[in-house]
């Protein structure tokens, strides 16, 4: 394993090789266990690999290089992308070894429906066996989509990858429950139709931004290398707003919850952290940008997005009656606060920003892992038929919320005390209520997973159990002490915004 | 033994004490319970002991983040006040136990585990070093009362779900905010005495901060967020105890407290307008309570809305700004706890033997019961801050300092009030020695046990007993008061 971190930390391309290679493996191996299972492994190794590509960027600065002839394909990878990296693979190894968990569980509920199955002809399974690879694959070409928009140096590049991870997450989603639930194809086409509308809008914005800086967006740093404000903040908000669609942030959110709902698989949230993080680094080159202008705008939208995001995600995560389609709701608000903090333009916020992001990315990673427990029956009575677990989701529903020694926490406490020194005083009290409501809704959920009876049988112990036991003692110990990842952040937040004006 | 070793002793034992709530038989749970409580007390006890001899220490327990830090302080008003919650804990243990084999109930795990952590809560919250640390164990306290409450009887669903939604909601959406901002301003959040906020805090921040503090812990005990206190007032004493004399109602004042010495500094706090807003209010608690219970008939209705008197009480005289309003409100503290664990144990004590609640059925009622209405009246009398009881010096302290501060209105309010809580308690007590004596009172043969009366005389005899010690208290407590 070692020696596959230093591997891909001196090439990085790497990073980008392992999760398609994972999506090979998965198709090849024609069974759904299998698949998941290669498909997880070689994320799961991409991820080390960024992680030891992310403590080079945070020892080293930022990674420059390309590929082919004539550098046909350049990266970018700073201490931020390499870290947004680490996220999206581990969260993606995550899912892989979930889908895993909820093919083992469901060939073992198939055995117990007895012998009157019958055997299905040779043509069947080998159809069946592709559709089934193909949630994991799916997985994988996602991550890998995902991975390759955080660090190429190229913006349409960037965009376009991120919208063809959404493709992929969205396929991921509709193959996965199509014969228990038909109504999943439908709220993955409208889903499809969403982010096709959000990535055309992320591409154009990105071809607009790259014709007003010469391409070198990046890189820009006074106002006279911008050939063209106007186009350069058009471009922007274009951009914003579709990636912002991707991250499933409100008003652009409606996709996110149907699909999670009917599909009850978490595969679109690789989309939504890539997205952000895409997303930041567009807003962090733009914030260093000398242009009177379109530092503002950028706030602004971020802002703007972000308000909106915690508003909704809070008010519709209180009437949510599904679990799914809860966690959804989380998502958006969680996330809003993201870009909210990103919005105030300030390191501490963007510090913060990152910070909640990691923070709250484990705690969606926990209760992903968690998810095949869940099953049918929803949280009730899960304290009962898996103590464990149940512990694990409480431990990441408490840092969602923000609770005091929870990782969560101290994501929020920066986030209000950046909101405080920026003089935002609204996005500080907007906080406060959107953890009121935190707190309303969890609570529910708590009483639902401790204080009723459960309705079926304990679940059968998988990988992804032991990933969710691990992400739940990870959420616990980062609330005692979360003063190495604030660090990171730290780093991260420097590399994003640079010498912020 | 250091002081370290102490308080984290006295910080641990109610954990211990929760832990021992699962121990079977229930002899054997008792005795761990009560052995738990004791050592926590004495503990503590030592620890102001060693405070007193020069001795210093902060603990951190975690460090979420580089200058926020869950850290318990060992200084004078929040050693005191652990000593006090220890000795209360450990005399309500003993109470608790002899008033549940009295009355033939089985308390639930439940019960006693969340006594134990509603306990710990409280001694966090008062050797709390920084506002994180007061939040975090403001919230425990909350989350911990709410399953007790809950649990104390039929009907007791609401209340606890208001006591939830009053004490939790506030601290999320005031205090936390508050705390952030301080954090912000200052440069960290720990108490200082003499006040953390820069003298060139604007005077509107100032304000704000005072607002949002104040708001946040109006769920604790102050009205107009008192109607679950009143709600709980029927609930059985032992309850009863730890969430209006030991735990939840002084946590709320003491924090207040802490946080007008410690973030503002309480010269500051009473020049502040919005000190001035919450001086009105405490002012119009303080007298409107008493007023309220007169017209209750129920000695634990009234004592509940005594609860709300005592927190208005040590809001208004931390907003006053006088050095000697601010120790009398530290004062305070100590001897209502002393006094209102005395009655609430009195009250349950006549109760449990009688079957009585209502105040006009105690004549008579003295002389068959006379420690325990000996007690009644003594508490009574320090209640009411009368002379030679105990919370007669806090009185006179707070008095003084308003006098100082030229606020008449001040004087006459704390005046009111102390003449109308002598008439909700006094008389009754009175009552029970001057009226002629009913043949046979008791519900039960042998009325009250050596259990519910042996608590509540030493929590009697220690309210007159303080007035001993109050000029060495005095001396302790003002260090960690006024810089």
């Amino acid at each position: 394993m070692m020696s596959v971190s230093g591997w891909i930390a001196a090439n990085p391309a790497l990073a980008l090789v392992l999760p398609l290679l994972g999506a090979v493996a998965a198709v090849l191996s024609g069974r759904r266990v299998q698949a998941a299972i290669a498909a997880g492994v070689a994320l799961a190794l991409g991820a080390a690999g960024a992680a030891a590509l992310a403590a080079r960027t945070i020892a080293e600065g930022r990674l420059e290089g390309g590929f082919g002839a004539d550098g046909a394909w350049r990266y970018e990878i700073d201490a931020f992308a390499a870290c947004a990296l680490v996220l999206v693979l581990a969260l993606a190894a995550v899912l892989a070894f979930v889908a895993a968990t909820g093919a083992a569980t469901g060939a073992a509920t198939g055995a117990a429906k007895g012998a009157a199955a019958v055997t299905p002809s040779r043509e069947a399974a080998a159809a069946e066996g592709a559709v089934a690879a193909f949630e994991p694959a799916a997985i994988a070409l996602s991550a890998a989509l995902a991975a390759f928009a955080l660090t190429t140096a190229d913006l349409v590049t960037a965009a376009a990858a991120v919208w063809g991870a959404a493709v992929a997450a969205v396929a991921a989603a509709a193959v996965a429950r199509a014969d228990a639930d038909r109504r999943v194809i439908s709220s993955a086409f409208e889903a499809l139709v969403a982010l096709c509308l959000a990535g055309a809008l992320a591409v154009i914005g990105a071809a607009l931004i790259a014709a007003a800086t010469g391409g070198a967006f990046w890189m820009v740093r006074e106002a006279a290398d911008i050939r063209s404000p106007r186009a350069l903040a058009f471009g922007l908000g274009l951009a914003l707003a579709g990636f912002g669609a991707m991250a499933a942030l409100a008003p652009l959110h409606t996709w996110a919850a149907p699909l999670v709902g009917r599909s009850r698989v978490w595969t679109p949230l690789v989309v939504v952290v890539a997205a952000l993080a895409v997303a930041l680094r567009f807003a962090g080159a733009a914030l260093q940008t000398g242009d009177a202008v379109v530092p503002w705008l950028v706030c602004v939208v971020l802002a703007t997005l972000g308000a909106a995001s915690l508003a909704a995600g809070a008010l519709q995560a209180l009437s949510a009656r599904e679990d799914a389609r809860l966690a959804a709701y989380v998502v958006t608000g969680q996330f809003g606060l993201v870009a909210l903090g990103f919005g105030f333009g300030t390191p501490e916020g963007a510090t913060a920003a990152i910070l909640h992001a990691g923070l709250a990315t484990l705690a969606f990673g926990v209760i992903a892992a968690v998810w095949p427990a869940v099953g049918r029956a929803g949280f009730d009575g899960l304290g009962a038929r898996a103590p464990g677990l149940a512990a694990a989701t409480t431990a990441a529903l408490l840092s969602l919320m923000g609770a005091p020694l929870t990782a969560g926490f101290a994501g929020k406490w920066l986030l209000a005390a950046a909101a405080l020194e920026r003089g935002w005083y609204w996005a500080a009290w907007l906080l406060a209520a959107a953890a009121l409501a935190g707190v309303v809704y969890t609570a529910r959920v708590l009483e639902r997973i401790w204080m009723r009876p459960s309705a079926s049988a304990a679940p059968r112990l998988a990988p992804s159990s032991a990933l969710a036991w691990a992400g739940g003692i990870a959420c616990v110990a980062l609330g005692f002490d979360a003063r190495g990842a604030e660090a990171i952040a730290h780093v991260a937040a420097q590399a994003l915004l640079g010498a912020i004006r | 033994m250091s002081l370290a070793l102490l308080l984290t002793i006295a910080l641990l034992a109610p954990v211990a004490q929760a832990i021992a709530g699962l121990v079977r038989p229930a002899t054997v749970r008792d005795l761990a319970t009560i052995s738990a409580a004791t050592i926590g007390a004495v503990a503590a006890l030592s620890a102001c002991g060693q405070y007193a001899a020069g001795a210093r220490v902060d603990l951190v327990a975690a460090a979420p983040l580089a200058d926020v830090t869950l850290a318990f302080r060992a200084e004078p008003l929040g050693l005191a006040m652990l000593a006090l919650i220890g000795a209360l804990n450990a005399l309500s243990s003993v109470y608790a136990s002899a008033y549940r084999r009295v009355r033939q109930e089985r308390p639930t795990a439940r019960t006693l585990v969340f006594s134990g952590l509603l306990t710990a809560c409280a001694g966090a919250a008062v050797t709390s070093a920084n506002l994180f640390a007061f939040f975090v164990a403001y919230v425990g306290l909350a989350l911990a009362a709410f399953p007790l409450i809950g649990s104390s009887g039929p009907g007791a669903g609401r209340a606890a779900r208001a006591q939830l939604a009053w004490m939790l909601g506030p601290a999320v959406v005031f205090l936390l905010p508050a705390a952030v901002w301080t954090s912000t301003l200052a440069g960290g959040a720990t108490f200082a005495v003499g006040g953390i906020l820069p003298r060139e805090t604007a005077p509107w921040i100032v304000d704000a901060l005072v607002a949002l503090f104040a708001l946040g812990l109006v769920g604790a005990g102050m009205m107009p967020a008192h109607r679950w206190q009143i709600d709980i007032s029927h609930a059985p004493t032992p309850i009863a105890l730890l969430v209006q004399s030991i735990a939840v109602a002084p946590v709320g004042a003491v924090g207040f407290l802490k946080i007008a010495v410690g973030v503002f500094g309480a010269p500051a706090l009473a020049a502040s307008s919005a000190g001035k807003v919450v001086l009105a209010v405490a002012l119009v608690a303080l007298t409107a309570a008493p007023l309220l219970a007169l017209a209750r008939q129920s000695l634990s209705e009234r004592l509940a809305y005594t609860t709300l008197a005592a927190t208005a009480f040590v809001f208004a005289a931390a907003v006053l700004g006088a050095q000697s309003a601010v120790l009398g409100a530290a004062l305070q503290l100590l001897a209502h706890g002393l006094a209102k664990t005395t009655l609430l144990m009195a009250a349950g004590t006549i109760e449990t033997a009688t079957g009585r609640r209502d105040v006009a059925r105690f004549g008579g009622l003295g002389q068959r019961m006379p420690w325990t209405f000996a007690a009644l009246g003594i508490a009574a009398l320090s209640l009411a801050g009368l002379a030679p009881a105990a919370g007669a010096w806090p009185l006179l302290w707070i008095v003084s300092g308003a006098g100082a501060t030229a606020a008449a209105p001040v004087v006459v309010a704390f005046a009111a009030a102390a003449f109308f809580t002598f008439a909700l308690i006094g008389p009754a007590a009175l009552r029970g020695f001057a009226e002629p004596p009913e043949v046979n009172p008791f519900t039960r043969p042998d009325g009250a046990t050596l259990g519910c009366i042996a608590p509540t005389a030493l929590a009697a005899c220690a309210t007159l007993g303080l007035v001993a010690f109050v000029d060495p208290l005095a001396r302790f407590l003002i260090t960690g008061l006024m810089p």
